[in-house]
């Protein structure tokens, strides 16, 4: 016990009459009473009410010091590299660091910079030809002066380590290890050289992503640490982690990155994770300014406005992919009615997508195209509206009357079919996907399809067997937040036992495979767009996958919260680095 | 009586053996398992989950993995968490209490609220206080303590802008007393008495409360009563002295029977109050198929209730003379 102590206060504190009534009064609780002790709740910084006004450019002089305080559900664990979901990635971001990460800016992000590739742990890249990227790392990276580091260099053999221990134990392995042959280190430990298989030109955007090649000390492996402790060379040192109440991190003093006029990053002296796992909770904690930035649920933005008025909501859409699979059997032994392309096209514009925006969001969104959401990105994203687009955008119109003409030309007027979709995890997750999963089977009736619903619990059912192929119908899913586009294209549309990890439909067509191949190996990123819209124009066609909707999202922070990066999107795992790392509180 | 003990304490370790065979493998049958789970959509090879499951202990016979974690719970060791592979003890040692003290004072509020009302309300039958104090029960047994609870936190937030205190405020009763009661009892301060412990007995009181009601009516109508009143004895001797003992012989064994329901009601409160406990913990551990925190959570819960209703048992014969085990 700490010499403050509750117990040390109280042996030492004089008994006042006052006090000693109120004990009494503890001690002698009559029938039926309950017994009165306290005084008021701590009063502070946590219980004013949020200053009035909205983040301007212009924000002042950024003061150092602060508790950022951010809440989860729950820690799953703290290890990135044998994990799948987000949060042991977020939760590692803090104390680890990338070779590269991706560019962030104070207030909105440009659409033709999201996902661009920046320097963390590498200082420069040398790229001699297609197949080889030579990163030469900081000499002044370090890692966190606590054990099992000590505060020693980051050196090149870690980088090798890192991806050796990425390469067998992480899930998302064959996001390298399709396209990577090598990793070697320098002599001299300040070169990591990475020698590819085929030329991939979003090469650095796979570096710089935020669920695959963290960089961990070798020791913290060797000790058998990683699910203890994060000890890395991020802008944050962990503390403590308590289960079912949080952790705490402080802020690391010899972190490299500095901001424009020269000062050390972060600016926060800490940051506190709490576990809440109930969203009223949550809307609560935020409403009292216990809470710095939340996400919110679309249907409870008004509420959070009524309880918060001076909050600042930045409203965006999310990069997260939904759409429509069809069973495999489909593509891989041309089983009707979903072989024939006109009834995929068919249920493509039974869907009413202004109509499940209106439902999903109060600023309704965007339409996705396949596999580029606006989401992700604008510039990458060929929209379904627009003019590029041409006649294939005819595909996404709402037309019940086109649906049924196209159904009968296939020779299948009525349609009876099972839709899978998740009962768990993808509503919480996506708090529109219930939505979309009630109203779909209403519109599809429209056009003389009727559904029958086959809800699965995710971890069961859904992810296993469904989300992985083996099914019946179609399914109503959601994507992973890839970061670079490669990822969408190939783990969609490759075969699974070649890179394509979430072919959940099992799309076998060469064709496009063998243009994806080429359009990745392209170097020019105006020939990639090109092509990428090219593509996105053949699945429309297709319509391998059926995209539904990318509605507007929300989250909201603290009007005394600023510097905050990237206000539009887009998504991002990394926490400290892409999320707080130049967060400041104004006085 | 000592005879009565050794038996039943025998009796109660049969069952807990049972319990934990039937915990052990119940769990391991649900669909979708913790290698699932890790691997996530990805999946991951035959490789990938067969490395996992050695990790994790995983590719053992279910029945040598179960006799290495009974072993192991004889001497206190509830084995390693299969999310992060933090020792089970080791957050047991501050959730159990937790719920224990949480589970506790609901008892005991849900007593201090149904025994006078119910009692009141049996003596004064048929009275504006009768029809009161069973309104008030009634409404308490009607409202789910989940609505409730959310209630509290969204009009506090709303009306005080307060919020209960994260769970990273919480403490140990033997850390700091005085924040733990003001924690369980009165989060928002101002002595309003809405905390969690306060929610947990509030829900529970509408049982007790009519249970009493009509156990005090049918102890008023017995002869000893009447005598007790024809003797010109006062009403509280009459009441407090002889009606109210013997009408709280079955009171008692529901007391004893509420046990399991402050284990299940302490999910729901603490998970909406932010409290550290083992229920909100049993929860996350069922959805991320922790198994072994599961298992030791069920067994310490059976060991919790098959405790209670030994207790409850023996207790009678203090209550009742009458009654006497052999």
């Amino acid at each position: 016990m700490s010499e403050n102590s509750f117990w040390d206060k109280f042996t030492q504190a004089r008994v006042t009459r006052r006090r000693a009534l109120q004990m009494a009064a503890v001690g002698g609780a009559s029938a039926g009473a309950i017994a009165v002790v306290g005084c008021s709740s701590g009063g502070g910084d946590k219980n004013k009410t949020p200053a009035a006004g909205k983040s301007t450019a212009s924000e002042g002089t950024p003061r150092p010091g602060g508790t950022f305080h951010y809440t989860i559900p729950l820690v799953t664990g703290k290890d990135p590299h044998p994990a799948s979901l987000f949060i042991p990635h977020a939760f590692g971001s803090l104390s680890y660091s990338r070779l590269m990460r991706f560019k962030t800016t104070v207030g909105e992000l440009a659409q033709k910079d999201r996902y661009t590739a920046v320097f963390e742990l590498a200082a420069k890249m040398e790229n001699p030809d297609p197949l080889t990227y030579i990163f030469t790392l900081r000499s002044d990276a370090k890692f966190h002066d606590v054990p099992p580091t000590n505060g020693r260099a980051v050196v090149a053999q870690d980088i090798v380590n890192s991806y050796q221990r990425y390469a067998s134990i992480s899930p998302n392995k064959g996001n390298f290890t399709e396209i990577v042959d090598s990793v070697t280190a320098s002599t001299d430990g300040t070169q990591v050289t990475f020698k590819l298989k085929s030329p991939f030109s979003l090469f650095l955007n796979r570096v710089a992503s935020y669920q695959d090649l963290w960089i961990i000390p070798q020791e913290l492996v060797d000790a058998k640490q990683t699910e203890e402790k994060t000890v890395g060379s991020g802008p944050f040192i962990f503390e403590s982690f308590e289960a079912g109440k949080g952790g705490k991190w402080r802020r690391n003093p010899s972190y490299f990155e500095k901001d424009a006029a020269g000062a050390a990053l972060p600016y926060l002296e800490g940051f506190e994770l709490i576990l809440i796992p109930d969203p009223n909770q949550v809307l609560s904690q935020f409403a009292a300014g216990q809470l710095d930035s939340i996400f919110v649920d679309p249907k409870l933005v008004a509420s959070l406005k009524s309880q918060s008025p001076n909050a600042v909501i930045d409203a965006a859409p999310r990069n997260i992919l939904n759409f429509l699979y069809f069973e495999p059997a489909t593509f891989t032994s041309q089983k009707p009615p979903f072989n024939d392309e006109r009834v995929r096209q068919g249920f493509s514009r039974a869907i009413d997508r202004e109509g499940l925006l209106n439902l999903a969001s109060p600023d309704k969104g965007k339409w996705p195209n396949m596999p580029i959401s606006p989401g992700f990105s604008e510039y990458w994203w060929l929209d379904p509206q627009g003019k590029e687009i041409g006649d294939a955008g005819k595909h996404y119109q709402y037309d019940v009357a086109e649906a049924k003409k196209l159904f009968k030309a296939a020779g299948v007027e009525t349609i009876n079919v099972p839709m899978h979709f998740s009962s768990n995890v993808y509503t919480i997750a996506v708090p529109y996907y219930e939505t979309l999963r009630q109203a779909l089977p209403a519109m599809l009736k429209q056009a003389g399809v009727t559904v029958k619903d086959v809800p699965e619990e995710y971890f069961s059912v859904y992810g296993p067997k469904t989300f992985a192929g083996q099914f019946d119908g179609f399914a109503l899913g959601l994507e992973s937040v890839f970061s670079d586009l490669g990822a969408y294209w190939t783990n969609m549309f490759y075969p699974r036992n070649a890179g394509g990890g979430r072919n959940h439909s099992s799309v076998n067509d060469t064709t496009l495979n063998e243009r994806i191949k080429k359009m990745l190996a392209l170097q020019d990123v105006e020939a990639l767009r090109k092509e990428g819209f090219e593509l996105q124009k053949y699945l429309s066609e297709k319509m391998y996958y059926v995209p539904v909707i990318n509605p507007v999202e929300y989250t909201a922070r603290q009007p005394k919260l600023k510097g905050v990066v990237n206000t539009q999107g887009p998504t991002t795992y990394a926490l400290g680095t892409e999320g707080i790392l130049t967060n400041w509180f104004e006085a | 009586m000592r005879q009565y003990i050794v038996k039943r304490l025998a009796l109660a370790a049969l069952t807990l053996v049972g319990v934990s065979i039937i915990v052990f493998f119940m769990v391991r049958i649900i669909p979708g398992g913790v290698v699932d789970q890790i691997l996530g959509e990805n999946q991951g090879t035959p490789e990938d989950r067969a490395r996992i499951e050695r990790d994790l202990g995983l590719d053992k016979p279910n029945y040598e993995q179960y006799f290495t974690w009974i072993g192991g719970v004889v001497t206190l060791d509830f084995g390693k968490s299969l999310r992060g592979g933090a020792p089970v003890s080791h957050r047991l040692k501050n959730a159990l209490p937790t719920t224990l003290e949480l589970s506790l004072l609901g008892l005991c509020i849900s007593l201090l609220i149904a025994l006078p009302v119910g009692t009141l309300a049996a003596v004064r039958q048929d009275s504006i206080w009768d029809y009161v104090c069973r309104s008030i029960s009634i409404g308490f047994l009607a409202v789910p303590s989940f609505w409730l609870g959310t209630m509290i936190i969204v009009y506090a937030s709303v009306w005080f802008t307060k919020a209960t205190p994260l769970p990273t405020a919480y403490q140990q009763i033997w850390e700091n007393p005085y924040e733990n009661l003001k924690f369980l009892l009165f989060p928002f301060g101002y002595f309003v008495p809405v905390g969690p412990a306060v929610l947990l007995g509030v829900s529970l009181s509408g049982t007790v409360m009519r249970l009493t009601r009509a156990q005090m009516l049918e102890v008023l109508r017995q002869d000893y009563v009447r005598t007790a009143w024809a003797k010109g004895l006062t009403e509280r001797r009459v009441i407090m002295g002889h009606a109210v003992k013997n009408a709280l012989i079955p009171v008692v064994t529901v007391i004893g029977l509420q046990v399991p329901i402050l284990v299940g009601g302490s999910v729901v409160v603490e998970t909406i109050f932010n409290v550290p406990g083992i229920g909100r913990w049993f929860f996350e551990a069922i959805s991320t198929r922790d198994y072994t925190a599961v298992q030791a959570i069920a067994l310490l819960t059976a060991v919790a209730v098959v405790a209670s209703n030994l207790l409850v048992d023996i207790s009678y014969a203090y209550l009742d003379p009458r009654i006497r085990y052999s």
